[in-house]
């Protein structure tokens, strides 16, 4: 039997998360920690959360256990790498390093933020990037593909919320240097993160064009991007129709940018899909593009298409082969990300987003709409 | 007694890390601060550059031990700019 112990924060969680959903029978998945307001799942599967005396316990009553400690290093680690009270714990570690790019998301959003401030915070982190990046065993050349792939493709959804395309890198990365026992359910993991969203898509919002071209991102000028940022803005009214053509639902369907907000645009977007046989196609294949973003709209889906849609239609979403993840949605977690949005100044965008994920549940988007009210 | 310039990084760190001043000491450590992670790290670094008008090695940014150690480090560049 094989023990995997996640220590570090949601990113940690996260791939925890992947790691059960790979659903290796003879492995049990632990995080060593508290569970976060949103917690990630991967195929119905999600980890154990546990303490430390609980992970110490399990090690002694099982001696023979294979125990692997996945320990997220960060730039501020100074103390062992290794908790000493879990050093009888791990037979092997493999270390992962934190995620962040600040820089395309500072405080306050970046107003009044001059190019020579913009560019040293980048620096900065390149520095913090570089430190636990080797500090897990990630070579430079690693690095700097890393880098350039961060220039290319949407890496996060906020500063600390890497998107599937960042993880599934990653990971891929750490596999290659993992003990060769644990390389293969390390890859399954890494590609099954690679198809998700990511962390918390429903907490993503667009970056600062300005900040953007002063950092050489690239992403942000796509089209969908740009496309879905215009969705954003219908989403106040709920039953307001979505002014769009077939054209735009297939550059959803097709374009690997369009990932920041498809969770706000979801629901509009299998609306409007649902109206014909051809768009419901396009959004089958949207789902096995986007996967786990989409398979929380995809349960209002199902209830739009009980209520609204053929039996054809019907069983041709369930043939889809959607990454069955569930990224669970609470109204503290919503409402706590409002403040912090209020605090950068983000404030109109996050309600948005707010009330587009509280459209999902109507009680929810009730108690969002009052709070908007009041601000 | 105060120690000069030491007043000026209390009053950088206190307001990024949402604390009065006093609260921050030359012993004060991350840990010590909810506020004072990985991810602020970057801004507490820029903002403290900004104030006295240095730039730290990238050796350095991620070394500090305590509050004073970055008041050390920011005195010994003053002291050599100066």
């Amino acid at each position: 039997m094989k023990r995997f112990f996640f220590m570090g924060n949601c990113q940690a969680r996260f791939a925890a998360a992947a790691f059960a959903g790979g659903g290796d029978d003879d492995t049990e998945i632990y995080v060593i920690g508290p569970r976060f307001p949103s917690n990630a799942s991967f195929n119905s599967l999600a980890p154990n959360y546990i303490t430390r005396d609980d992970a110490v316990k399990m090690k002694r009553e099982n001696p023979n256990d294979y125990c692997v400690g996945f320990l997220q290093e960060t730039p501020m680690q100074k103390t062992s790498r290794i908790d000493s009270s879990l050093e009888t714990v791990f037979d092997a570690v493999v270390f992962f390093p934190h995620l962040q790019f600040r820089a395309l998301w500072p405080e306050g959003g970046g107003e009044g933020e001059s190019q020579k401030r913009i560019l040293r915070r980048w620096h900065i982190e390149q520095v913090s990037l570089r430190t636990t990046f080797g500090r897990s065993g990630l070579s430079e050349d690693f690095f700097q593909t890393y880098l350039q792939r961060n220039a290319e493709t949407i890496f996060f959804h906020t500063h600390s919320h890497p998107t599937g395309a960042a993880f599934g890198c990653i990971w891929s990365g750490i596999a290659a240097g993992a003990p060769e026992v644990l390389r293969p359910q390390i890859l399954a993991a890494a590609e099954l993160m690679g198809k998700a969203s990511g962390i918390d898509v429903n907490s993503a919002h667009p970056v600062a064009a300005a900040l953007a071209d002063s950092l050489q991102v690239n992403w942000h000028h796509s089209p969908s991007y740009r496309t879905l940022i215009k969705f954003g803005e219908f989403i106040a009214d709920r039953d307001k129709p979505l002014d769009v053509d077939e054209e735009e639902i297939a550059a959803l369907a097709t374009d690997p940018n369009a990932m920041v907000h498809h969770f706000v645009v979801g629901y509009r977007a299998l609306k409007f899909a649902a109206r014909k046989e051809q768009s419901l196609q396009m959004l089958v294949t949207g789902c096995e593009r986007f996967g786990d973003s989409v398979i929380l709209t995809s349960r209002l889906f199902r209830e739009y298409c009980a209520r609204n849609m053929e039996e054809e239609a019907m069983s041709a979403f369930e043939a889809s082969t959607c990454r069955p993840y569930i990224s669970l949605l609470d109204e503290r977690f919503i409402l706590r990300t409002i403040d912090n949005y209020k605090k950068c100044g983000f404030i109109k965008k996050m309600l948005e987003t707010g009330v587009a994920a509280a459209n999902m549940n109507e009680s929810l988007r009730e108690g969002l709409q009052q709070r908007i009210a009041s601000e | 007694m105060s120690t000069p310039g030491f007043e000026e990084l209390q009053k950088v760190l206190a307001k990024i890390l949402d604390v009065s001043p006093d609260e921050v000491k030359k012993t004060s450590v991350a840990k010590d601060f909810k506020n004072w992670d990985s991810i602020s790290h970057s801004s507490i670094v820029l903002d403290i550059e900004d104030a006295f008008d240095v730039e730290f090695d990238d050796e350095e940014i991620f070394s500090f031990t305590d509050v004073g150690h970055i008041y050390d480090t920011v005195m010994k560049k003053l002291g050599a700019a100066g």
